[in-house]
């Protein structure tokens, strides 16, 4: 009997020596719209899901305008986490200009743009093809956002709860047109994660 | 005992239809409630069959010497979680001509591709001749991940059998492939 409780302990400790140093070596493509909860700090379905409340309640809402020209402002991340706010401000520009519904003027590489105006008409391009200061789009609206949190945390219980307001303002009368939020909470069980 | 493993069939098939669903970002607004989980780990309630071959080792008293005898038997459990089953057995030791029924439930830690595992049976100890016994057995053991629906382990178990006045010894070990719904 000595000898199977012997092998068993054998078989234990031989198994777990096997497990030496490791490492990130085995992956597969996932899709990226499957939610998939690894920790709890902000991320990429929750972006999505922020992303798709913002976009299809500005698409339906009446905007007074048609085919509005729009210019991203600022995006403020109020949470104490590292949020790329660019990203998210980036997804719902892409889904917004891809509805066809409306606009949006190019903000981000204003410095370049002048730039290559300077360029082109310093007499090195075909005058024919030069563009030209002067015929920019200008901006109907601003789009700002906001995301801020809340955490609660007891025990092995946590709940963290994120509430994104974004609103479009006309250049024109500084009346907010729009304005929409979305909120997400998500519940945590800790859990050990190895030994 | 058919009533027993008619309730607990029905309770297996009740858990195994509450599985967790993972879920996606880009249904209707709001579906996402409920969803979420941990894609690395294994999914709850699942139902799994694990069949078991081996040995039984047990004491004679009357002649003081430790007899083998072939085993083998079946246990179907519900996983709830990744480290939590219930399980119910059925093995058969063939030297001894007894039947083994069991009600337990099992503790496991996952260390890919090993998952260690120990476990808390109450049995009934049913020989063709002779009375039936209560008993217990606490046990311990490793499967091998094969595949996500596959597992090959090796299980012991070490039976207290409580008889009118005293308590019979006896040990289990068997090997088996476990496999998962």
């Amino acid at each position: 009997m000595k000898f199977i409780t012997y092998a068993a302990i054998a078989l234990i400790g031989l198994t777990t020596g096997c497990a030496g140093p490791r490492a990130f070596t085995k992956g597969t493509y996932e899709d990226p719209k499957t939610i998939a909860l690894l920790d709890d700090r902000f991320n990429e379905n929750d972006m999505q899901l922020i992303a798709k409340k913002v976009v299809n309640s500005i698409l339906e809402a009446p905007l007074n305008r048609s085919d509005p020209a729009i210019m991203l402002g600022k995006m403020r991340n109020r949470t104490t986490e590292h949020i790329d706010m660019v990203a998210l401000s980036d997804k719902i520009k892409t889904a917004l200009i891809q509805s066809g519904k409306v606009r949006f003027v190019d903000v981000t590489n204003r410095k370049d743009i002048a730039t290559e105006y300077e360029y082109q008409q310093s007499g090195y391009v075909d005058p024919a093809q030069a563009k030209a200061p002067g015929k920019q789009t200008g901006s109907d609206m601003i789009l700002t956002g906001t995301l801020s949190a809340n955490v609660q945390e007891v025990g092995k219980d946590k709940l963290i709860y994120y509430k994104a307001t974004f609103q479009l303002t006309d250049l024109t009368t500084s009346e907010i047109v729009w304005t929409d939020e979305k909120e997400i909470r998500k519940a945590y069980k800790k859990r050990s994660i190895g030994l | 005992m058919k009533h027993l493993l008619f309730t607990l069939a029905i309770a297996l098939l009740l858990g195994s239809s509450a599985s967790a669903q993972m879920g996606r970002t880009d249904g209707a607004e709001e579906s996402e409630f409920g969803k979420g989980g941990y894609p690395f780990s294994s999914p709850t309630h699942r139902v799994y069959l694990n069949t078991a071959f081996g040995s039984g080792f047990f004491d004679l008293t009357d002649v003081n010497k430790t007899r083998t005898g072939f085993l083998y038997g079946l246990e179907i459990g519900v996983e709830m979680d990744q480290w939590l089953g219930i399980q119910a057995g059925y093995n058969y030791l063939s030297d001894r001509d007894m039947s083994i029924y069991s009600l337990g439930s099992r503790f496991a830690y996952t260390f890919d591709p090993f998952v260690y595992h120990v476990s808390l049976a109450a049995g009934l100890y049913a020989p063709n001749e002779g009375s039936r016994n209560f008993g217990l057995a606490p046990g311990a053991g490793i499967d091998i991940i094969l595949h996500k629906r596959v597992r090959i382990g090796l299980d012991y178990k070490h039976d207290f059998i409580f008889t009118d006045n005293s308590i019979t010894d006896m040990d289990r070990v068997y090997a088996g492939l476990k496999f998962f719904f």
